[in-house]
């Protein structure tokens, strides 16, 4: 039985009264299996930081429930045990305005068990951090770098990282990326990063889960997602029209182009027993594939309103 | 009083008046510059010296931090931040309380009475008039409590995501706070009776001099016409309410009341502070006009109200003028307040998570 760090049902979340009440997470059910490197995907105001606070003990849910290691981080004494367990980088990177050195050295004594001096050194190497800028004088870039020291340094059980790359520039995203695989996924560790930024999560994820408006569109192992979305254009005279594996149907004058989000060879199977002619049949990245999730639920609660 | 006295008296209150900002400053300067030394001399490295559990030196210290665990003990350790604001609140009551002392301000009252007489009701009387202004500083503690308090500041945010438990920040938070206001209060009110002290001596056991000179007035308004003792007594110039007034007051009850009544408005902003009300600039908006609404209530109070209705000041414990005294029972009024106030916003500061 997988043993999950974080797990969600039906998770509520909204905000606000009456009409102007609005539904920041809307009955997501969420399952980050221990040891996993998970990217949660979406959209601008999809839902996910509003998730990491709840995780956090930072929000209560309206309803529905949030665990992390099995414990509840809205309540006390539990909340406590999570965040003993948890290294946190929160979406705007403040964390108590202190330097670089200041803000390590308090983080280290929160974390005797666990903190790891030489992998801060590390860090601060490899991320080139600046340590005895004072905080206002810090570039965003520096922020984020100070706030992903102080959390990885930790060594924490499980690590979530709310947009951890904003601001850093190409050669300190890709050291980070790597710090991330090599030193925070040893011994089960669980990395849970919430992104909008596709490509550098498929580097580095072996779960995804898509959010758009509060609900989650789609969570896997990323091999099995990519492995199931597949790309066909078609012509021929009895076309499927919808079924259970057809993410989205799109007729134009010569062909019919098909996504497909499950077991593509037995609709290409099916497609040729039907004597359809496949034109075209492709994979598609994962940039693709949250593009094409977005729209179609985008589309279908379009019609549905 | 003769002219040396009174130099004295204005050097001395003007040096303690002065003296402890010029001297602050020049140590932050002295500080600043031994920490840009030190961080030039320093290895660019992260090789922190401390061990990463805090440790406790002192006997004292290990009693009292035993039953912390390592990230409490961290915590409590932040809170020497607070002992600053302490002694700078000490500073500011302390000049606050002592400038009763200032000569001009002795001779301003009552010249026939005696000097003991006059410098005694100076003193209670800046120290008691001066409830409104304790208040602000009582607003100001109270905002520095609550900014960390809840997660929309920067630290507090960090604080709430450490593995401390809620209330244990709450009180920890508070309680620092408050205490380093009270204990403020304290040893500014006890400097500035030992400033009296220094400048006066003990005046307080002289008061009967101004006994013979207040009885004629009065014996002279019950014989003549013209004045009524009534008038007598509200008469600045007699001083003979002077007399009576500080031979009624009880200093004790004095700064008792201020230190309940600061209290009270100082769980009151926290009470504000952790109401679940809107969030970022509409809530600091809403606790600033609440504490305004507040503040101007309780200055037409003690300007007009307690005059019109001394009971309600007595019941309150409200002691806002030299006279008589509140009986010390009625301090449980705004004791039990302040309480009352503070278990209800930890309460709502335990579910104020957004």
């Amino acid at each position: 039985m997988t043993a999950f760090a974080i797990q969600t049902h039906s998770l509520v979340k909204t905000f606000g009264l009456g009409r102007k009440q609005i539904s920041a997470v809307d009955g997501l059910s969420l399952h980050v299996p221990e040891g996993s490197v998970y990217g949660l995907l979406g959209r601008n105001s999809a839902g996910k930081t509003t998730t990491i606070r709840m995780a956090m003990g930072l929000a209560r849910p309206t309803s529905g429930t949030i665990d992390v290691f099995g414990l509840n981080p809205t309540r006390d004494p539990e909340r406590v045990s999570v965040l003993r367990q948890v290294g946190y980088v929160p979406e705007d990177k403040m964390l108590a305005s202190l330097s670089p050195r200041k803000l390590l050295e308090l983080n280290r004594s929160f974390y005797p068990g666990t903190w790891s001096d030489d992998l801060a050194r590390k860090v601060i190497k490899r991320l080139e951090l600046p340590l005895d800028t004072p905080y206002m004088k810090l570039s965003l870039g520096d922020k984020t770098k100070s706030a992903l020291a102080a959390a990885i340094a930790q060594c924490s059980r499980l690590l979530i990282l709310d947009e951890p790359t904003t601001g850093l520039d190409p050669i300190a995203l890709d050291e980070l990326l790597r710090l991330l695989v090599e030193d925070c996924t040893a011994e089960g560790r669980t990395i849970f990063l919430s992104s909008h930024q596709l490509a550098e999560i498929e580097q580095i994820a072996d779960h995804i889960g898509i959010m758009d408006r509060g609900k989650i569109l789609l969570e896997g192992p990323l091999d099995d997602i990519r492995a199931n979305f597949h790309r066909f254009t078609v012509t021929g005279a009895s076309l499927p029209a919808g079924g259970a594996a057809i993410l989205s149907a799109t007729r134009d004058a010569h062909a019919t182009r098909y996504i497909i989000q499950r077991d593509p060879e037995s609709f290409s199977h099916e497609l040729i027993c039907n004597g359809a002619t496949i034109l075209d049949s492709n994979p598609m990245s994962l940039n693709e594939i949250f593009l094409e999730l977005c729209r179609t639920a985008e589309s279908r609660e379009e019609v549905s309103a | 009083m003769n002219r040396t006295a009174s130099l004295h008296a204005i050097l001395i209150v003007s040096a303690l008046t002065i003296l402890p900002p010029i001297l602050f400053g020049i140590w932050i300067v002295i500080r600043e510059k031994r920490k840009a030394a030190a961080l030039e001399a320093a290895a660019p490295s992260f090789s922190p010296q401390a061990p990463a559990t805090p440790s406790v030196r002192s006997k004292s210290g290990a009693f009292f931090f035993r039953s912390f665990d390592a990230p409490q003990r961290v915590y409590l350790r932040r809170q020497r931040l607070v002992l600053a604001c302490g002694l700078l609140l000490t500073w500011i009551f302390f000049v606050y309380f002592s400038s009763g002392l200032m000569s001009q301000y002795v001779s301003a009252y009552a010249g026939q009475q005696p000097l003991a007489l006059r410098v005694w009701y100076s003193y209670l009387f800046h120290i008691s008039n001066g409830a409104a202004t304790h208040g602000i500083f009582a607003f100001g503690a109270a905002a520095l409590a609550a900014g960390e308090l809840g997660p929309a500041s920067a630290v507090g945010r960090f604080r709430r995501t450490r593995p401390l438990s809620r209330s244990f920040l709450f009180w920890i938070r508070i309680g620092s706070v408050l205490s380093a206001l009270i204990f403020s209060l304290v040893l500014a009110a006890g400097a500035s009776f030992i400033l009296l002290l220094m400048l006066y001596g003990p005046v307080w056991k002289h008061l009967d001099h101004g006994a013979q000179p207040t009885a004629a007035l009065i014996a002279n308004a019950r014989s003549q016409p013209g004045p009524t003792v009534d008038d007598i007594l509200e008469s600045s110039r007699s001083g003979a309410g002077h007399f009576t007034w500080a031979l009624q007051t009880s200093i004790p009850r004095l700064f008792l009341s201020i230190i309940t009544t600061q209290s009270f408005f100082f769980t009151l902003v926290i009470l504000l502070a952790t109401l679940p009300i809107g969030s970022g600039r509409k809530k600091i908006t809403f606790v600033a006009v609440s504490v305004y609404v507040f503040f101007m209530l309780y200055i037409i109070f003690i300007v007009v109200g307690s005059g019109v209705s001394p009971e309600l000041a007595r019941i309150c414990f409200l002691y806002v003028r030299p006279g008589p005294p509140p009986p010390y029972i009625f301090a449980l009024v705004p004791v039990m307040g302040s309480a009352a106030l503070l278990g209800l916003a930890s309460n709502f500061s335990n579910r104020n998570d957004g």
